[in-house]
C-alpha cells in the first residue's frame, strides 16, 4: 500500500481563513487539481493545521463535491481529514452530518502521518462493527469475516458481509482490490487506527 | 401608501433600544442613542427612501451626536461601491462591494478575530464569531442579487461584541423562492424561519451560514435579529435565571434586502437592581 499523500489546505489555497460559499467555489478547482495529481487508489491526508478558520459553507462548496465524486466512483481516492481545530471541526461536522456523509478524521503525528483514526458522520452500528473488524485485521474478505464471525460476535451470512463491505467501500472508508477471484478489503491507512 | 413606508419612529418597534452590549458611550441622539443595529437599519431606511422618493416623504434625521450614526454615514454606504474599512473609536465600518475579490476581506477577518481575542473572547469563540460574521457577509454576495454594496458595522468591547450586516438586495423571501423546493413561501417571516435552518438555501448544497452563526453564539448571552421584507425574527437569550433561548416574531413595514444584527456578551446582562 503506497504511503498516504499529504495535501495542506493552506498551501493549496494560500490562505489561513477559509470562509463562505464564495470562498469554497473559488477554491474547489485548486483542491481538485491537487487531488488529481495523486495516483488513483491513494489515501490523501487533507491537512488543515495551518488554517485558523474554515466554515461549514466553505467545506460545503470546496470539499463536499470532491467527497461526492469519490462516492459515485468518479474519483478513486480515500480521504483522511486532519489538523482541524475545534471550531473548524464543528463546522465540518455540521456539513458532513447534514449531507449524510461519513469521513475519516485523524490527528497529525510528527512524522506527517495520522493517528487515532476515527469516523466523522453517522455510520450505522453494523457498518462500524465491520470497519472495526477490518481495522483490527488490516485486510479481510467477506468469506474471511464470515469464517471469523464467532470471534467478531456478529452472525450473518456471507452475502451480508459482502453488502457491508461494499457499502463501506462506497463510502470510501475501506479500499478494495482483487486477489485471485476474491475481493479483499483493507484499511485506508497502513496498520491500525494509529498507523502502527 | 404611507403605511407601507418605514418611518424613523418605527425604530421603537425594533426591540433594539439602548443596550449596554452595543452602545459604548453616552452621547445623546435626540435625547436618546441609536444602537448599532438601529443605526444600520436607519441607514437602510434612508437609502430606500432616496431610491424611491415618490413612495413617501423623505425624513431627515438629527443624529449629529450619535457616534454610530456618524460611523455609518462616514462609510459612504450605499453610494460607495468599492471596499472600504473605516475604523473609529466607536467601531468599524466595512463597505462590502457587490463582488467578492481581493484579499482585503480576509485581512478584515484576521483583524476581527484578533480584536475579539484581545477583548476576552477565547480563541474558539473569537474564531467562531468571526466565522459567523464571514457567513453573513457571504450571504450578501451569494443571495442579494444586488449591484449595490452591502455594509458591515461591528463593535468589539471587553467581553462584548455586536455587528450588523445589511444589503439592499432582493431579500430572503425572493431569494429562497428561487429554489423550486421553497416556491410555496409567501411571507418574509416564513422565509426567515426557514432560512435559519441548516441546509436551506436558494441552491441545494448551501444554507449553512445561519447555522454557523447561531451555533457559535450558543454559549453566549445576547441575541440575533434577522430582518427582511415585513418580518423581523429575534432569537434571544437574556434571561439570567433560565438558560433558554426565546424567539420573537415582529411584523414591520417592508424593508428591501436583508439586515442581520447580532449582539453578544460573555456575561449575562445586569439586572436593573444591580
Amino acid at each position: 500500500m503506497p504511503t498516504p499523500t499529504r495535501i495542506q489546505a493552506q498551501k493549496v489555497t494560500g490562505l489561513t481563513t477559509l470562509v463562505g460559499k464564495t470562498g469554497g467555489i473559488r477554491d474547489l478547482p485548486k483542491f481538485m487539481a491537487a487531488v488529481a495529481e495523486v495516483p488513483d487508489g491513494s489515501t490523501i491526508i487533507l491537512d488543515w493545521s495551518r488554517i485558523d478558520l474554515a466554515t461549514a459553507s466553505y467545506f460545503g462548496a470546496a470539499i463536499v463535491p470532491i467527497i461526492r465524486m469519490t462516492m459515485v466512483g468518479d474519483l478513486d481516492r480515500y480521504f483522511v481529514f486532519a489538523g482541524l481545530d475545534q471550531t473548524s471541526l464543528d463546522e465540518l461536522k455540521l456539513v458532513i452530518e447534514y449531507n449524510h456523509l461519513v469521513i475519516f478524521l485523524g490527528d497529525l503525528d510528527r512524522g506527517g502521518g495520522v493517528r487515532n483514526l476515527r469516523v466523522l458522520g453517522k455510520l450505522e452500528s453494523p457498518y462500524l462493527e465491520t470497519l472495526t473488524a477490518i481495522q483490527s485485521a488490516k485486510s479481510a474478505s467477506a468469506s474471511g469475516l464470515y469464517k471469523q464471525q464467532d470471534r467478531i460476535g456478529t452472525r450473518i451470512g456471507k452475502t451480508g458481509w459482502v453488502n457491508r463491505l461494499s457499502h463501506l467501500h462506497r463510502l470510501r472508508l475501506v479500499k478494495k482490490h482483487k486477489v485471485g477471484r476474491e475481493l479483499v478489503f483493507e484499511t485506508v491507512q497502513k496498520g491500525d487506527p494509529n498507523g502502527r | 401608501m404611507s403605511q407601507n413606508i418605514l418611518r424613523v419612529s418605527d425604530i421603537e418597534h425594533f426591540h433594539w433600544a439602548l443596550s449596554e452590549a452595543d452602545v459604548p458611550s453616552t452621547t445623546p441622539f435626540n435625547g436618546t442613542l441609536l444602537s448599532l443595529a438601529a443605526a444600520v437599519e436607519l441607514a437602510a431606511i434612508q437609502a430606500q427612501q432616496h431610491r424611491y422618493p415618490l413612495l413617501g416623504r423623505s425624513q431627515s434625521f438629527t443624529c449629529k451626536n450619535c457616534p454610530l450614526w456618524s460611523l455609518v454615514k462616514q462609510s459612504g454606504w450605499p453610494e460607495r461601491r468599492k471596499p472600504l474599512v473605516r475604523r473609529t473609536s466607536e467601531g468599524v465600518a466595512v463597505v462590502i462591494p457587490a463582488q467578492a475579490e481581493g484579499l482585503w476581506w480576509t485581512d478584515c477577518l484576521h483583524r476581527l478575530r484578533n480584536e475579539l481575542m484581545t477583548k476576552g473572547f477565547t480563541t474558539k469563540l473569537a474564531t467562531g464569531l468571526t466565522g459567523g460574521v464571514a457567513e453573513m457577509v457571504d450571504n450578501v454576495w451569494q443571495h442579494s442579487e444586488s449591484a449595490e454594496s452591502g455594509l458591515l458595522i461591528y463593535q468589539v468591547r471587553t467581553r462584548k461584541f455586536a455587528f450588523s450586516v445589511v444589503d439592499a438586495g432582493i431579500g430572503v423571501l425572493a431569494s429562497l423562492s428561487r429554489n423550486p423546493r421553497y416556491d410555496w413561501l409567501r411571507s418574509s417571516m416564513e422565509a426567515i424561519r426557514l432560512a435559519i435552518q441548516p441546509g436551506v438555501s436558494r441552491e441545494d448544497g448551501g444554507g449553512m451560514g445561519f447555522a454557523t452563526l447561531l451555533n457559535n453564539m450558543a454559549d453566549l448571552w445576547g441575541n440575533a435579529r434577522m430582518r427582511s421584507g415585513e418580518a423581523a425574527l429575534v432569537i434571544d437569550r437574556t434571561d439570567t435565571t433560565e438558560n433558554v433561548r426565546s424567539r420573537k416574531e415582529i411584523y414591520l413595514p417592508p424593508l428591501p434586502g436583508m439586515h442581520v444584527s447580532v449582539r453578544c456578551a460573555l456575561d449575562p446582562p445586569r439586572r436593573p437592581s444591580e
